[in-house]
């Protein structure tokens, strides 16, 4: 059954979490610069000024005693304090994880909406129009770097045509309420959303179309259309089915990869997420933060690695969980 | 009274990146209702894709069909809708395919798969095309058929897999039934399990049957007549006795002297020497002409029409008479 077999991915997934832990903070260290490069260099600070720092953060503890310490913050809720605002990390990220979250599960929804029709009726109608033209749209959607695409939907949308804000998640100059305040919202997540779901989507659309090519060419798909059954179930229900196995991993693991384009976007678009924090956060070597950004992407990967399975097993009778 | 399957002249093309492809150059038969017949023929004989062109199944955009009509209980499918050709396949003619290990949905029931076309087609409810679906599995007889409807096609064994091929295929009663070589994919003892379950099963619900087929072998007590095909033409068609014992072309009487007989232990098996011509060239000769020990120059100058030799039997062959007053090795005592 699914409920043990979740239990037993989680366990497995306890001795990963470590090792990946040990990795990205070792990394780290081995950045050049450190949280107290900055100051070093201003005359204002005096060289005791740093040392005391130093001590007081621990960073002149042995490697390996750093890293315990931390780790054992980690597991029992304290993950430390930013060097940069002297917030605790766990507060700073909380409050930062629901809009980056929200951007990626849009950018993946649309995804979604947008990659799983195109691909099944370019699919369905090999060598149209249509699929020469999706097929042209999605090497171009892979191809194009998202920096670009995001400076160009700002260039055209915000400041040649003025139609949608530039920035931020809100309307900072007015309090908009009821329909206003979700037309406000809606109208700063389209570009962000855009520039976040192109490659996915493009990515995507070619794996459904894949997929779902393979698929019709099997005999089971003659069958059913040899049954006589109509062909919007033989290709939504007999094909569609069996193509959505190996798109749903190849989805999932989307999304930790739209997870850290948000980096990008958030950035782009000035929106008061994780990304925009990490970004900051590396300038600035402030490696609490940064080591929590990193577990929770981490953590990302196992969830939604476990996810893919589980729906693997839901689509496919073959595969057991005993 | 019109025959239930009329086959006039079916002209079948494939369009491949060598060239055309020439499958099927017009063939005939017909079936009356409630009669069985054996389309033989080696690999690439076109006997296959005659049997898809019955279903409307042809691979498109490749295949054309070129020429001919397929009348069926009056009506030209040819000139069928998508729509019509929904209410025809699965109900009124049906197909058993060759390869039971991969024509069922690995990720939908037996259940799921035999009620879904029982629904479609006959108009009922839920619980009543399950009940059916569970008759059908019994029909064809798999243990416990009630229990069995909600496993996968996984949890079945090959030859029961063929089973449930055969219960989807009876699901709505269809005049005609199908079967492509529905025994090549299994071992022997189930082969002749399915021969006489489709046998068995012919009689008693009264449907004709079209049994593709390599093996002449196979077909001496399962049908009424055969046609043979070699090359995408129909060679020979006649009686199933007449055709063992008085065959009227050279490749027929090769098929059955390449047949192993239980009352000559110690004869050596005779193989047809050579192998069939290019189907992307256009036949200009006798198709058979270069491996036929009865060849004459008149075969190499053009093809021989299919021509009456004896009541209801044909073949395509000049020296048809000379051929068929040599009995195959096997019906020689």
């Amino acid at each position: 059954m699914v409920g043990p077999y979740v239990v037993r991915r989680m366990l497995q997934a306890i001795p990963l979490l470590f090792g990946i832990s040990i990795i990205i903070f070792l990394m780290l260290q081995m950045a050049p610069g450190g949280p107290l490069a900055s100051g070093e260099a201003q005359a204002a600070i005096t060289p005791e000024k740093i040392e005391r720092l130093r001590a007081h953060y621990g960073l002149d503890d042995p490697l390996p005693i750093q890293y315990l310490n931390w780790l054992g913050g980690l597991v029992t809720g304290d993950w430390g304090v930013s060097y940069d605002t002297g917030q605790p990390v766990l507060q700073v990220i909380t409050e930062r994880l629901p809009t980056t979250l929200a951007l990626t599960g849009l950018a993946f929804a649309v995804s979604l909406l947008i990659a799983i029709p195109v691909g099944i009726l370019a699919a369905t109608r090999q060598y149209s129009v249509f699929d020469y033209a999706s097929t042209g749209l999605s090497f171009a959607g892979i191809a194009t770097p998202s920096f670009w695409f995001g400076l160009m939907l700002l260039y055209l949308f915000s400041f040649q045509w003025d139609l949608l804000p530039s920035a931020g998640l809100t309307d900072l100059r007015e309090d908009h309420v009821g329909f206003a305040a979700v037309w406000d919202r809606t109208t700063h997540l389209i570009m962000p959303v855009a520039v976040l779901a192109l490659i996915a989507t493009a990515n995507l659309a070619r794996y459904v179309r894949a997929s779902m090519l393979e698929v019709l060419g099997q005999d089971y798909v003659r069958t059913a259309r040899g049954s006589g059954l109509p062909e919007r179930t033989v290709i939504l229900q007999h094909a569609g089915k069996n193509a959505s196995v190996p798109v749903v991993t190849i989805a999932m693991l989307m999304v930790p990869e739209l997870f850290l384009g948000a980096v990008i976007t958030e950035t782009i678009f000035s929106i008061p997420g994780m990304g925009a924090l990490f970004v900051h956060s590396a300038e600035l070597r402030d490696y609490p933060v940064l080591l929590g950004i990193l577990v929770i992407a981490a953590v990302l990967v196992v969830i939604t690695n476990l996810v893919a399975d589980v729906i693997y097993g839901l689509l496919d009778p073959r595969i057991s969980y005993e | 009274m019109t025959a239930l399957l009329e086959v006039r002249d079916l002209v079948v093309r494939f369009d491949t990146d060598d060239g055309t492809v020439h499958a099927v150059n017009g063939i005939s038969y017909s079936l009356e209702k409630g009669e069985s017949l054996a389309i033989v023929g080696e690999s690439g004989s076109g006997k296959s894709v005659g049997a898809l062109a019955l279903m409307g199944l042809l691979p498109r955009p490749q295949a054309r069909i070129e020429g001919g009509t397929i009348h069926f209980k009056g009506r030209n499918l040819l000139t069928q809708s998508g729509q019509e050709w929904q209410r025809t396949r699965g109900r009124e003619i049906a197909m058993v395919y060759q390869d039971p290990m991969t024509s069922l949905n690995p990720a939908l029931t037996v259940g799921q798969q035999l009620s879904q076309v029982i629904r479609h087609h006959l108009n009922v409810r839920k619980p009543a095309s399950r009940e059916r679906a569970a008759d059908l599995l019994s029909l064809v007889g798999i243990p416990n058929p009630r229990g069995r409807l909600d496993d996968y096609p996984h949890q079945f064994s090959g030859g029961q897999r063929q089973r449930v091929l055969i219960a989807l295929a009876l699901s709505c009663d269809p005049a005609l039934l199908i079967a492509d070589e529905p025994t090549t994919a299994l071992d022997v003892t189930i082969q002749a399990q399915m021969i006489e379950l489709v046998k068995g099963l012919r009689k008693q619900l009264g449907m004709a049957v079209v049994w593709i087929t390599h093996d002449l072998g196979v077909v001496a007590g399962l049908v009424d007549k055969v046609a043979v095909m070699y090359s995408g033409n129909m060679v020979e068609q006649a009686p199933v006795h007449d055709l063992y014992r008085q065959p009227a072309h050279p490749y027929t009487l090769g098929l059955l002297n390449s047949l192993p007989t239980l009352e000559h232990g110690t004869r050596r098996l005779t193989p047809i020497p050579g192998s069939p011509p290019d189907p992307l060239r256009p036949a200009t000769a006798c198709p058979f002409a270069r491996r036929c020990a009865w060849v004459v120059d008149r075969c190499r100058e053009s093809p021989p029409a299919l021509i009456r030799v004896a009541p209801q039997h044909s073949a395509a062959c000049y020296r048809s008479a000379d051929v068929n007053r040599q009995p195959a090795v096997g019906a020689q005592q």
